[in-house]
């Protein structure tokens, strides 16, 4: 392996060789991590951020520089062209579906002949008898998901990181990453296994250890932490594949001169890779809390029960039923506008937060 | 920016729009133009056609390749284009072909529901087969003259039938699995007559839990069992004189089965067994697959089941009875609910079939014996073979498996028929025999339709629309609630109190309009 | 490397400790299945067989190996997997980079028309009409064009490419005149191979895993993938009380029940084996330093 990336290496060389400023690309390189705020100062933004020093030619300016951008990047548009096409085709065309929420959709009449009826479905929603409960539930699993299996992953990838290549490294990281692809049907299956209080391994141990029996589903103080403990459980391994990754680009030299300055290791955890992995860790906290009301509903409705229902019933599981029971494509829709609401809004003040504290932000 | 995205946004919406005014209405896979039909015998058309029909595929084979098409395909001369999606998303399925304007010919086992009926049947999407049923029909014609009240329940508001139901008025009427006795506790206990009052049921239940029935010397014993109460709570409900948690009809008038003084009745003896641990404390939480484990570790005393033997892993036999119904201390005699010996709404022939008589002829041949055998069983050899010289007896071929499946669409899904009776009874094993007797006395002579399949009108539908998945969501959890002890029956009042402001008498009083105007026609 | 010191090997010892744990506590769970996949599930389901199996049986196995729909299935699932992953991943990684560029001109603009789709969907009924419309239905280009791209992974690798990729390279190239095409080839896509590995697991394992688009857009059985096929074993119908039943339609339904509980864990270790098997080769390119070592040589 070793060879292989050597070979790699000497390959990048040669490709670098066919530009005069090797040089310049190596020290800035090395300097990468230390100096990077000093640095982007400079360059070929700094120039135009100079021009604009003068307001009165900033604007002039300012559309001179873009156009010149425009052209010098043509290749960039391309490179952007395949996406762009795709989310107008895929995503904004379909986006006139949106106004069957305030319609009662009926197949026959389609989406525009349906008949409008304002914001009934969003009213059957916000006066329906459970309409708190799903609320308050659907933010307590998901801020519990988030403060408990957020920094997981994250320290699992850091750990990982530290230990030495070879086959104990390889083992963790293969069999934490394995049960993500365990499907939700046996995965439920397994949990209420585990967990049954006549014959289940966990209550096992809990007897072992003289304590009685605990009913996990059946008490609707555990469900909670079931959904949320199971599901850390299963991903976490997934969930470190995007900081190893982010991790593989430390620069081992700047490791090698904060020892020799006398860092320990977890002085050089904390200063060097945590900030490493930085930007991703927040651009990962920002989606994660856009989709805070979005909980899987496929899960929870195979550990629901009557007795649990009171805390484990969320929007989409509450969207489902209502879906089992009449056409549900206009409420449907209706709660998806409120999910979306909440969300983006959630979304722009995170991201507005992490523009003001850090440098990573979506934009 | 901004205004870049808006203007961008509403250039999108526009031509959304226009995209969804220009959707095309062509009609799928029908490529057939109207041809003669024959009015007897086969085949149905001298010159071939192909009809596109919609289904619910379970997931064993493709239709085209089942015997059961091909056969008939040989003998009417109508083939057809089958567009199967997985049971699983077939409602989405259904709608999306009503969307997308692409209707096939013939829904066939679809499960419309009656909604469904009226909206489509409105916008003349679904033709009326009234007429076709009397020219083309006389098999389904004949059965509608038999049963009059299936008439009258797929008889729409606007008067037209629109669709055919699966008929099955010879197997047990059972609305949900019955429940049975583990005969071996019984036996070991030697008890010969079964509890008839809920106390005497108590009693026995004391015993399984405390006399080790089942020899092994370990106070292992779960006398009842279920998995979540809807496994059970038709027949416990019933003992108290409730014929449905949610609406059911009583002498004619309608009720709501769960806010009634008999249903806290029911709900209190069930908290009772819940107390002295007679019943399975892991019955709300547990699977079908752990419940099934401890049948088969021969630990549960009374449970439901589609059999007993099943369940317990065994052979079926007469050895574990059916459940005696028991009578509660306010009830002259229990009741339980059972089918209407029909499933509505299965086959219906849309505004693009070309061949509506060809197609009427088709389907009437799964109404004749000859027909509904076939598609029931197929030839001699395939799935069954005769005992006798006389060809009177028949037995299902051994180790089958899912090969029926394979065959014909008729596993697993409600296809449309009325099924013969003495086609089933040639199947008439001892054990069928034996829940034949034990249905006729332990179901049917208790037995009531719990309510009609009603049409209701749009306006109708949209008075319960969001009541209805609140009000069973809280019912249901309320009934664990008071079962467990997790709420006292001191609460009882609050209870209906608020189940009355979810919306309890807008449900009752839209069902008692459709019941009257059902009852009336 | 200099000798470790006393704290140092406190680290040591307590991060080893910690990995060891998080292996334990996720090792016995896949014992479990891998177990149970050779058990008899009575002894499963009732809790009797713990860890190690317990009335071996090879039905499960044998039940899948047997079962030529999920031969074809993964057959299927390997051609939309191989696909779809090179078409997301010609998207994706291109686009990434240029959003990521300071100099790009509309990436603000181009950004927030991405955003705006991760909360705004027109739904089922469009997305349907459109696909038909655009003739996709009952072709493999359905479980592949509609997921082209997602709009998660590709901030997950602008991010990237903003934080590690440093803008300096893009100077010096631009001043030595390459154009943005070389050096995305020459230069870039050299560099990024732990990011390509992280994109290409992702959307990957996201087309291993997809079913949905299959159960609403795929009529022809031939064409299913896996996931599809064992969603129809595995997830049962619920049974609806009002559902007329008669003898032979529960004999159906018990008989899957059967079956699906046979198979059940068979399944998910057919169906994931080759995710595991691969995991161990993509782990290479998350080896610290492994970028910066490639330029050095």
């Amino acid at each position: 392996m070793i060879t292989k990336t050597r070979c790699k290496g000497l390959q990048l060389i040669e490709n670098l060789h066919m530009y005069k400023h090797i040089g310049l690309v190596f020290k800035l390189v090395q300097r990468k991590n230390t100096q990077q705020q000093e640095i982007k100062e400079v360059g070929i933004l700094g120039t135009y951020k100079e021009q604009l020093a003068d307001p009165s030619v900033a604007k002039k300016k300012r559309k001179a520089y873009k156009r010149k951008m425009i052209i010098q990047n043509w290749q960039l548009y391309l490179f952007a062209l395949p996406l762009i096409v795709y989310i107008i085709v895929f995503a904004y065309f379909p986006m006139y579906g949106i106004q069957i929420a305030f319609k009662d959709y009926n197949p026959v009449d389609g989406i525009t002949g349906s008949p409008w009826v304002g914001f009934k479905h969003f009213e059957r929603f916000f006066d329906s008898y459970y309409f708190w409960d799903l609320i308050k539930n659907t933010i307590g699993i998901s801020l519990y998901s988030l403060i408990a299996g957020f920094p997981i992953p994250i320290i699992l990838a850091l750990a990982l990181n530290e230990a030495k290549e070879g086959i104990f490294k390889k083992t963790v990281q293969t069999v934490t990453y394995a049960p993500h692809f365990i499907s939700v049907v046996v995965m439920a299956g397994i949990i209420i296994t585990f967990l049954t209080p006549s014959t289940g391994i966990i209550n096992y141990i809990i007897q072992a250890f003289g304590f009685e029996p605990i009913s996990f589903l059946t008490e609707p103080g555990w469900f909670k932490s079931v959904f949320v403990w199971s599901g850390i459980w299963q991903n976490t391994g997934w969930g470190t594949i995007i900081y190893l990754a982010a991790l593989a680009g430390v620069d081992p030299e700047q490791h090698e001169a904060a020892t020799i300055d006398g860092a320990t290791r977890l002085q050089r955890i904390w200063h060097i890779n945590l900030p490493a992995i930085l930007p991703t860790i927040i651009i990962l906290l920002i989606l994660n809390v856009g989709s805070f009301l979005s909980v899987g509903f496929e899960k929870i409705l195979l550990l629901q029960n009557a007795l649990n229902m009171e805390s484990s019933d969320v929007i989409s599981t509450f969207v489902y039923r209502v879906g089992l029971v009449e056409g549900q494509y206009s409420f449907g829709a209706a709660v998806d506008i409120f999910n979306a609401v909440i969300n983006a809004t959630l979304l722009i003040t995170v991201n507005y937060i992490a523009r003001k504290k850090s440098e990573a932000s979506l934009w | 920016m901004k205004k870049g995205l808006l203007v961008f946004m509403s250039m999108m919406l526009v031509m959304g729009v226009l995209a969804g005014c220009a959707s095309s209405k062509e009609g799928a896979g029908s490529n057939a133009a109207k041809v003669e039909v024959n009015k007897e015998g086969f085949p149905i058309v001298d010159e071939k056609i192909t009809l596109s029909l919609f289904a619910p595929n379970v997931g064993i084979a493709k239709w085209q390749d089942m015997k059961y098409f091909q056969e008939m395909e040989k003998r009417t001369n109508i083939a057809f284009n089958f567009n199967t999606p997985p049971n699983e998303s077939f409602e989405t399925q259904k709608n999306l072909l009503f969307a997308s304007n692409e209707l096939p010919d013939v829904f066939y086992a679809a499960s419309l529901t009656n909604s469904d009926v009226t909206k489509y049947s409105e916008q003349g999407l679904l033709i009326p087969l009234d007429d076709l049923i009397d020219e083309y029909a006389p098999n389904v014609a004949a059965m509608l003259e038999k049963y009059p009240d299936i008439k009258k329940t797929i008889t729409a508001l606007d008067g037209h039938i629109y669709t055919l139901p699966t008929v099955n008025r010879t197997s047990p009427p059972w609305n949900i699995h019955p429940m049975w006795y583990n005969g071996d506790f019984l036996a070991a206990l030697n008890v010969t007559e079964l509890p008839t009052t809920t106390d005497e049921l108590y009693d026995l239940l004391v015993r399984f839990k405390t006399e080790d029935p089942n020899g092994n010397g370990l106070p292992d014993e779960i006398p009842l069992t279920a998995a979540e109460m809807w496994d059970i709570n038709q027949w416990f409900m019933g003992f108290f004189g409730v014929v449905a948690r949610a609406v059911g009809t009583y002498d004619g008038e309608v009720k709501y089965g769960a806010i009634q003084p008999e249903y806290k009745e029911y709900l209190e003896y069930m908290n009772k067994l819940w107390k002295a641990d007679l019943f399975d404390h892991e019955a709300f939480s547990q699977t079908g697959e752990q419940k099934g484990a401890k049948g088969k570790k021969n630990q549960v005393g009374l449970f439901a089941n589609w059999g007993a033997g099943s369940f317990m892993g065994v052979e079926e036999s007469d050895k574990h009875p059916m459940m005696q119904p028991v009578t509660g201390p306010n009830v002259s005699q229990p009741v339980i609910p059972i089918s209407p010996g029909q499933s509505i709404n299965q086959f219906a022939i849309s505004n693009t079939n070309k061949n509506p008589e060809a197609t009427m002829r088709w389907i009437d041949y799964s109404y004749s014996p000859e027909g509904s055998a076939f598609i029931k069983g197929l030839d001699e050899g395939d799935l069954w073979e005769f005992t006798d010289d006389t060809k009177t007896k028949r037995i299902n071929l051994k180790d089958l498996g899912d090969k029926k499946g394979t065959m014909t669409p008729e596993y697993g899904i409600n296809v449309p028929l009325w099924a013969d009776e003495a086609y089933e009874l040639s199947f008439a094993n001892e054990y069928d025999v034996f829940v034949k007797n034990e249905t006729a006395e332990k179901i049917v002579k208790y037995g009531q339709v719990a309510m009609p399949q009603l049409f209701l009108t749009a306006e109708e539908l949209d008075q319960i629309a969001g009541i209805n998945a609140d009000l069973v969501a809280y019912v249901e959890q309320m009934e664990a609630k008071f079962i467990t002890g997790a709420i006292p029956f001191s609460e009882w009042d609050k209870y209906v109190e608020t189940a009355n402001k979810i919306g309890v008498d807008k449900v009752v009083e839209v069902y008692q309009t459709a019941y009257d105007r059902y009852a009336a026609n | 490397m200099l000798l470790d010191t006393f704290s140092d090997k406190v680290f040591k010892f307590f991060n080893y400790t910690f990995l060891t744990m998080a292996l334990v506590v996720v090792l016995y769970p896949v014992i479990f299945i891998v177990s149970a996949s050779i058990s008899s599930p009575d002894l499963v389901n009732s809790g009797e067989m713990w860890l190690l199996p317990k009335g071996i049986t090879f039905e499960g196995y044998k039940m899948v190996f047997d079962n030529p729909q999920i031969w074809n299935g993964y057959k299927n699932t390997l051609i939309y997997t191989f696909l779809g992953t090179s078409i997301n991943l010609l998207v994706t990684i291109p686009a990434s980079y240029a959003l990521s560029r300071k100099d790009f001109v509309g990436r603000g603009l181009i950004t927030g028309l991405l955003l705006v789709t991760m909360f705004v969907s027109g739904g089922l009924i469009p997305s349907y009409l459109l696909i038909k419309s655009l003739g996709l239905i009952d072709t493999i280009w359905v479980m592949i064009l509609p997921g082209a791209a997602s709009v998660y992974n590709i901030i997950v690798c602008r991010t990237f490419f903003q934080g590690s990729i440093p803008g300096e390279l893009e100077e010096s190239a631009k001043i030595d005149g390459a154009s943005n095409l070389t050096l995305f080839l020459k230069i870039i896509l050299p560099l990024s191979a732990p990011i390509i590995a992280v994109m290409a697991l992702f959307y990957g394992v996201g087309h291993w895993n997809s079913y949905f688009n299959a159960l609403i857009y795929i009529r022809n059985q031939d064409l299913y993938p896996l996931q599809l096929v064992l969603r129809q074993i595995l997830v049962l119908q619920e049974m609806s009380a009002e559902m007329t039943m008669d003898a032979a339609t529960a004999e159906a339904m018990q008989n899957k029940a059967t079956i699906a509980d046979t198979v059940k864990y068979a399944v998910i270790i057919v169906a994931t084996l080759p995710l595991i098997v691969i995991y161990p080769f993509m782990q290479r390119f998350f080896v610290k330093g492994v970028m910066i070592g490639s330029v050095k040589g």
